[in-house]
């Protein structure tokens, strides 16, 4: 055990081994290519078939012709010296205009066909700014024969006549080809790629022509549209993607969202995807010790979206079961910017804008809460509160909502440098991004460093390397949860308190503490240090053959710091409270693997085989101090009382083998084959091991020599079925244990805390699909997918009966399903100059609990008393259902479903579901000449919303209240919609669903190209102009703030639920992209 | 073919190896009770399980003043609402809680008791202390529990895995109380703790003497009073001190949970006022609040501050290092007082009178001449209600005496001075079905 605690660098023993095993693999391929032998050969004037068998002596090859179609007397005069035995007879055939096979030991010899060698040339550049392209490709449809475009954009190829075809690819344009006419001077204007850049994809362990996946595989490349969103890679993704939710948390910079793929299929296990950087996985969700009112930092958002070129979304299990028990809620690849062949090519991207919130609440003013106040008084008969003349008199009315909201700022800079020559290729950048928040007192800053290199070493080894470093500093105040955060603070406090004393002090009357006071005087701050680091290695072992290792490291720390001084009230309670946090974690990661393949004109085999090895640890340490001997020492040993020091540690380790085959048949019928056996130290000592297979396969229609091409010009259909798992609980779940900090009058105790379960097992989702593509009049793409997903063996905390000691055991109980359609529809409507593309995607999930633990629901989940029960969708609203408010007494009338007179826990029933019956995006890019715009829409249809903040602020109290309250019940007879206050009104009921469907305009972004010949003279290649707005019109008919948030992220069965949760914001920005 | 299967083997082995982790917080179960420090640390594991949140910590405490007529709630948490207006649901998190950490109390005990028998690096007079003082804290579990919720699994033996054996159905009451007697009787003979914040002879002695007042038994609480009264007869003369943490506990003290920053409490935090930073869920009801000027508990139990009244006797928001105290000697001059009473109300009238006194006296208040007092029971009633005002003691007295059903008004049914069973011991225990929940829920 000693040896596995010591340097977190130092491989275990079994990669040693592994590392050993690949270094021989490839010394030996390398000794074997140096021991063929050099020769010497000379003839003279001697008949070509002598030649023949004096070279098949020398070289062991023997030679197949024909008399009859070789001069086989023709006479050669050949000499060569220290040569090969290839290249000698390659020397040999060149001379005697004869082309030479080589098959094994055989060469086949066959006469040079006629040739007319053409030469064409031309020149690559961009179609509306007129710039030339370097490095573009240029290749021969009918051939192998390619060129790249030099620096001047120009390129040379041999065609072998008219009537050629060539296609000439660029990355970032779309792919354009041309029949050669003659022999002249070829202009070629490549657009740049507006649609998606569909040529292939990155698919587990490799890359795939997209019409060839058959898996569910969505695939994006980033443009400057997800640029504009570079909050985080989820807010880029939100609504692109069919099958993808992606829920924002709230608006706090910095904030996480939560993100599902085809629904939810795990309860208390992880239900978030596997994310995987440049083929390694990486660290990510939530690490933060301080449970700050639900806001998680994702780790995720250290990544910045200027840096990366396209994603892949691997929704089913063909596509994700090669992660094993990662994978079963799907996995999210990445692929961030790498270098460019023969160029170098730097881009400056900026951007600046001002955001504000989405929406407010329409609070009392302070005339209108004294009255309130006295009219609740004199129904208690109690005499009045505030006299006439005190409410005619007072100059105090404080819109608190307005002294906490600001107009913020974002400002966001991204310079890189891309490039390359030959054999090497780099990409590095370095990335500033700064967001105020709408709240005061809250502000996020993310710097940015990476460095892709490319090297190609030799023909068969090339290297890939990445290495990030970010920072980012993360200023929040608490929000949601507490009585001591600017917001709800602001809300719940009545306009009468002045935010200032006349002496220029913060008021610290009324019943909430002052969220000015709080936003200016607190200290809350989280760090991050990231830094990841990938290294992958290419050798050809030999023709078709290629091994691949991957290498990654991970290292997330997060530092939170926090400060409370005696001068605010929550500082007070413990004058001057102090908290210093932090986590360190650590994911090592390594596999390696072989690609093969064998094809033939009709048939092609690909064969993956390899392992992975995983290991995680993770470090805390808590401390928290009071007693601090003044205002502006914030660190803890100016505190007199300590009060926690505490530390953790834990680890992790996972280990796979894992194979694809797959099999095509003309690029006709399709067959993969997946396996992966992965075991994990966190399951029981019975059950560590489980094998995820998959199958699937995939079928183009429009292929077959049958096919009519009429209206449907193209059409594939592809089905798979497999199986995923899960293994996201926490270390050490299998075992029994006795924990340390059962302490009693200053002595250390301990005390069980955890039966043991040695059969605990991975949760494994079982998943079939089926999906077509299809395309109609050569325009419209249609991709549609249905799904059927089934997740058995749910890891659950089985309930013991309390009487036991304990509350739960973890354990392997319970069932799932999600089902659901998703379509994602591209076309471009208008092309030409005026160009008009369209996209709409739209998902459609159904999710069902078949079975829990002796099938007894899982309730009162978060605020809105979630409930989890058999036959419906995880995280329903479970509550007592209004019928309406009784005009008699002004209670709410609750539904008595038993009929039994009484309200009681009995009558309760569903009141809602935060699940959308349909969610998606969709958006239009149009173009002319230089200019274009983006529109993209978010909706969603269906999903209810607790607002749980209504519990506070429809009903009397010290708080202040929204203006419904004006309308509510005073006397009998009174008939309106809002119950007079009382706890019996307050309880979980339909009074707080709201329906939460929104359609909202998520991103316009309208773009202008600087003519070159205005740029060029300062030297820039390419300068784009924007004007971006994010979320700048939403309609709903949700009362809340804003309809998009949830008020526990930390939380992922608490859903559609509002409670004093900060609103996204609205933002325009401005901002340019230039290239030099 | 075969080199493959080997190498394939050999990687599956290396995969197990690399697999076999173990925790580094934890210790396996196995190795808890290997050594005498740790077997010692595990006791101290069961004194800690009076300190778990809704046991002593606060909840429990809080729901025997909140459920009786001595306070109200007045912060923001329904379930505490619920409490005063004695209107349960079977899932309040009060209910189920207070349940769910007496229980995980009494497993430490049982778990520790169960592993003594075969630990032999313990001499038999240690042995026999450690046995004692979790029996003692055993009959303190279930005292509580059986007064809240009446009849309850009665558990003696640890649970080890989730096999239905290590579930219980619900005993009777009166053998819930055999097994406390039996418990502390064991305790009084075994115990060599002195210390008050641990069991002693004396607390079992205190406790059984108010188990016996509960059970009925007049003359046996009567003698144990005495017995602890004969030995420690002292009451610390200032009121005040007795709450105040950084003083030494007096003699008085006879069982205490002392508390100190790392595992604070929550009673200042639940009972001080907004203003003050606290949450205000239980808050002194207006018979608190309007009690004499001149008792010198007062400031105690119903302090004023901007509009709202509250009590300090626990007073340390700071560090919530308030002592929680279970035993004093107060209470048994108050049990000897409500014995005579009971067992002869004319005879004993001096007696009474003369143990009501020294309790006044030390408030402040004139002591009551035996001529005037007509009403004795109210007076024991009224006296005691306000020396234990805020230390969780109001709901069983008036359970105990049936008064709650006269004095508490939203107490209107007799099914009202039970708690539910939780729901969730319902669902999750196959020996417990929905027809054995106490009537009325």
């Amino acid at each position: 055990m000693a040896q596995r605690q010591g340097s977190i660098l130092r491989f275990p023993r079994f990669l040693k081994w592994q590392f050993f095993m690949l270094l021989m693999l490839g010394m030996s391929t390398m000794l074997w290519a140096q021991q063929k032998r050099k020769l010497d050969f000379q003839c003279e004037n001697t008949p070509l078939k002598k030649v023949l068998s004096q070279l098949s002596v020398l070289t062991a090859y023997e030679f197949a012709y024909s008399d009859t179609e070789i001069n086989s007397g023709r006479l050669m005069t050949v000499t060569a010296s220290q040569k090969t035995a290839e290249e000698i007879i390659l020397l040999v055939a060149q001379k005697a205009a004869l082309e030479a096979g080589f098959i094994g030991k055989k060469v086949i010899l066959k006469p040079l066909e006629e040739k007319i060698h053409h030469h064409v040339s031309g020149v690559v550049s961009d179609a509306i700014t007129g710039l030339t392209i370097p490095g573009a490709s240029i290749s021969l449809l009918s051939g192998t024969v390619g060129a790249i475009s030099d620096t001047s954009g120009r390129f040379r190829i041999e065609v072998p006549g008219e009537g050629a075809r060539l296609r000439i690819s660029c990355v970032g344009y779309a792919p354009l080809e041309i029949m050669v006419q003659k022999d002249t001077l070829l202009a070629i204007r490549l657009r740049t790629e507006v649609q998606n850049l569909r040529e292939t994809v990155v698919v587990a362990f490799g890359k795939e022509p997209e019409d060839l996946v058959t898996g569910a595989v969505s695939h994006v490349t980033f443009n400057l549209k997800d640029q504009v969103n570079n909050t985080s890679l989820n807010a880029a993704m939100q609504s692109e993607i069919p099958g993808l939710q992606i829920q924002s948390n709230g608006g706090t910079p910095g904030s996480s969202y939560n993100i599902t793929i085809r629904g939810i299929s795990s309860i208390t296990a992880g239900n978030k995807p596997l994310y995987v950087v440049d083929g390694v996985p990486v660290i990510t969700g939530d690490y933060s010790q301080l449970d700050f009112s639900g806001q998680a930092i994702d780790a995720i958002s250290d990544l910045s979206v200027n840096d990366i070129e396209s994603i892949s979304v691997l929704k089913d299990a063909a596509a994700s079961s090669l992660f094993g028990s990662n994978s079963s809620n799907g996995v999210i690849l990445i692929n961030t910017k790498r270098g460019l062949p023969n160029q170098n090519r730097i881009e400056l991207y900026t951007n600046f804008g001002l955001q504000r919130t989405t929406g407010m609440l329409d609070m009392l003013n302070a005339t209108q809460w004294m009255n309130l106040v006295n009219e609740q008084a004199l129904s208690l008969g109690k005499p009045l509160v505030y006299s006439d003349e005190q409410i005619k008199n007072n100059r105090i009315d404080t819109d608190w909502q307005r002294e906490v909201f600001r107009t913020a700022p974002t400002y966001d800079m991204g310079l890189s440098m891309r490039g390359g020559g030959e054999r090497s290729k780099y990409y590095i950048s370095g990335n500033f991004f700064n967001q105020e928040g709408t709240v005061i007192g809250s502000d996020f800053r993310r710097y940015n460093i990476r460095m892709n290199y490319d090297l190609n070493v030799n023909r068969r080894l090339t290297i890939e390397t990445g290495n990030t470093f970010a920072y980012s500093i993360n200023n929040r105040v608490e929000g949601d949860q507490t009585l001591n955060g600017p917001l709800p603070n602001a809300i719940s406090m009545p306009s009468i308190y002045p935010v200032y004393n006349s002496d220029g002090s913060y008021n610290n009357d009324g019943p909430y503490a002052n969220p000015v006071a709080i936003a200016e005087l607190e200290t809350n701050l989280a760090y991050t240090y990231r830094n990841t680091f990938h290294f992958k290695l290419n050798y050809e072992l030999f023709k078709n053959c290629t091994l691949r290792t991957i290498t990654g490291i991970d290292f997330y720390n997060l530092r939170e710091q926090t400060f409370a001084p005696k001068t605010t009230r929550q500082g007070a309670k413990y004058n001057g409270l102090g908290i210093e946090a932090t986590s360190n974690s650590l994911r090592f990661y390594n596999s390696a693997y072989i690609d093969y393949f064998v094809k033939n004109a009709q048939h092609r085999i690909d064969v993956t085989a390899g392992l992975s090895f995983e290991r995680n640890k993770q470090h805390d340490v808590f401390l928290r101090a009071q007693n601090f001997a003044g205002t502006s020492f914030r660190f803890l040993q100016d505190a007199a009382t300590p009060i926690a020091t505490q530390s953790f540690e834990t680890n992790a380790t996972g280990n796979s083998l894992f194979t694809r085959i797959k099999y095509s048949n003309r690029e006709r019928y399709v067959f993969t084959l997946n396996m992966r056996y992965d075991g994990s130290s966190k399951f029981g000592k019975n059950n560590r091991f489980g094998f995820f297979p998959s199958v699937s396969a995939l079928w183009v229609a429009s292929g077959e020599d049958w096919y009519k091409s009429g209206v449907l010009t193209k059409l594939i259909f592809s089905t798979s079925y497999g199986i995923t798992g899960n293994d996201q609980i926490g270390n050490f779940m299998s075992l029994d244990l006795f924990s340390a900090g059962s302490n009693y009058d200053g002595e250390g105790g301990i005390s069980p805390t955890q039966l043991a379960n040695p059969d605990l097992k991975w949760e494994s989702t079982y998943q079939f699909n089926l999906g077509t593509q299809f395309e109609l009049f050569h325009r419209v793409n249609i991709r549609a997918d249905y799904y059927h997903k089934e997740t058995k063996d749910l890891l659950l905390q089985k309930p013991m009966p309390t009487s036991s000691g304990y509350s739960y055991i973890m354990s392997n109980i319970g069932q799932l399903e999600n089902q659901g359609l998703e379509a994602l529809v591209t076309a471009p409507i208008l092309k030409g100059d005026f160009k008009w593309d369209f996209s709409l995607n739209f998902s459609a999930n159904r999710n069902k609990v078949l079975e829990l633990y002796l099938n007894q629901p899982i309730s009162n989940i978060g605020r809105a008393g979630s409930s989890i029960a058999v036959g419906e969708p995880v995280s329903f609203f479970y509550g007592f259902n209004v019928l309406g408010v009784n005009p008699a007494d002004g209670n709410l009338v609750y539904e008595d479903l038993n009929d039994d007179k009484k309200i009681t826990d009995a009558d309760r029933k569903k009141i809602g579901s935060p699940h959308p019956d349909f969610y998606g995006g969709f958006g239009s890019a149009f173009s002319y000449k230089a200019f274009s715009l983006d529109l993209m829409f978010s909706y969603s249809y269906g999903n209810d919303i607790f607002n749980s903040t209504r519990i506070y602020t429809e009903t009397v109290s010290q708080s202040n209240q929204t203006t419904a309250i004006l309308r509510r019940w005073q006397k009998p007879g009174d008939i309106t919609d809002v119950p007079k206050a009382s706890v019996y009104n307050q309880r979980t009921s339909s009074r707080f669903v709201e329906d939460g469907s929104f359609l909202r305009l998520k991103n316009i972004t309208l773009s202008f190209e600087m003519p070159l010949k205005y740029i060029q003279l300062i030297g820039i290649k390419r300068l784009q102009l924007f004007v971006a707005g994010k979320n700048l019109v939403t309609f709903t008919r949700y009362s809340g703030m804003d309809p998009e948030v949830n008020y526990n992220g930390l939380n992922a069965l608490a859903l559609g639920t509002d409670f004093f949760t900060c609103p996204q914001s609205k933002s325009l920005l401005i901002g340019l992209c230039a290239r030099f | 073919m075969r080199k493959v299967l080997i190498v394939i083997l050999l990687l599956a082995a290396a995969c197990e190896r690399n697999l076999d982790l173990s925790p580094k917080m934890q210790v396996p179960a196995e190795e808890a009770f290997s050594n005498k420090e740790n077997v010692y640390a595990a006791l101290v594991g069961c004194y800690d399980g009076l300190q778990l949140q809704h046991y002593y910590g606060r909840n429990l405490v809080i729901a025997g003043d909140l459920a009786s007529d001595n306070t109200v709630a007045d912060g923001t948490k329904i379930e505490y609402y619920d409490m005063d207006r004695n209107s349960l649901l079977a899932n309040n998190i009060l209910v189920e809680g207070i349940w769910a950490d007496i229980y995980q109390a009494v497993n430490r005990v049982n778990y520790m008791l169960y592993k003594l028998d075969g630990v032999t690096f313990l001499s038999d007079t240690e042995k026999k202390d450690y046995q004692g003082q979790l029996r003692f804290l055993r009959a303190l579990h279930y005292f509580n529990l059986v007064r809240l919720y009446g009849g309850i699994p009665l558990k003696l033996l640890p649970t080890l895995n989730d096999e239905p054996e290590n579930f219980l159905p619900r005993s009777l009451v009166n053998e819930v109380y055999s097994q406390i007697t039996s418990d502390l009787e064991f305790a009084r003979l075994n115990i060599q703790a002195l210390k008050p914040e641990r069991a002693t002879v004396l607390s079992a002695t205190a406790l059984l003497a108010s188990v016996e007042l509960t059970m009925g038994n007049p003359a046996l609480a009567r003698d144990y009073a005495s017995q602890v009264l004969a030995e420690r007869p002292q009451i610390e003369p200032s009121y005040k001190d007795l709450f105040t943490a950084a003083s030494e506990p007096g003699p008085e003290i006879l069982f205490y949970i002392p508390y100190n920053a790392t595992d604070k409490n929550r009673l200042a935090e639940y009972n001080y006022p907004y203003s003050l930073g606290g949450r205000h869920e239980n808050a002194p009801s207006s018979i608190l609040a309007f009690i004499d000027r001149d008792d010198k508990r007062k400031p105690l139990v119903a302090a004023f501050h901007s509009g709202k009244f509250y009590s300090t006797k626990y007073s340390d928001l700071t560090t919530g290092s308030d002592r929680v105290i279970v035993l004093r000697t107060a209470e048994m001059y108050f049990i000897r007082a409500e014995a005579n009473y009971q067992l002869d109300s004319v005879a004993n009238k001096q007696l009474i009178i003369s143990d009501i006194n020294l309790i006044r006296l030390r408030a402040g208040l004139q002591p009551l001449q035996a001529e005037n007092v007509t009403a004795l029971r109210n007076v024991i009633e009224q006296e005691k209600q306000i020396e234990f005002a805020f230390e969780g003691k109001r709901w069983f007295d008036l359970v105990r005496t049936q008064r709650a059903l006269d004095l508490v008004p939203t107490v209107t049914q007799p099914y009202q001075m039970l708690f539910p069973i939780p729901l969730s011991e319902i669902l999750a225990n196959p020996k417990i079905s929905p027809e054995d929940q106490n009537d009325g829920y």
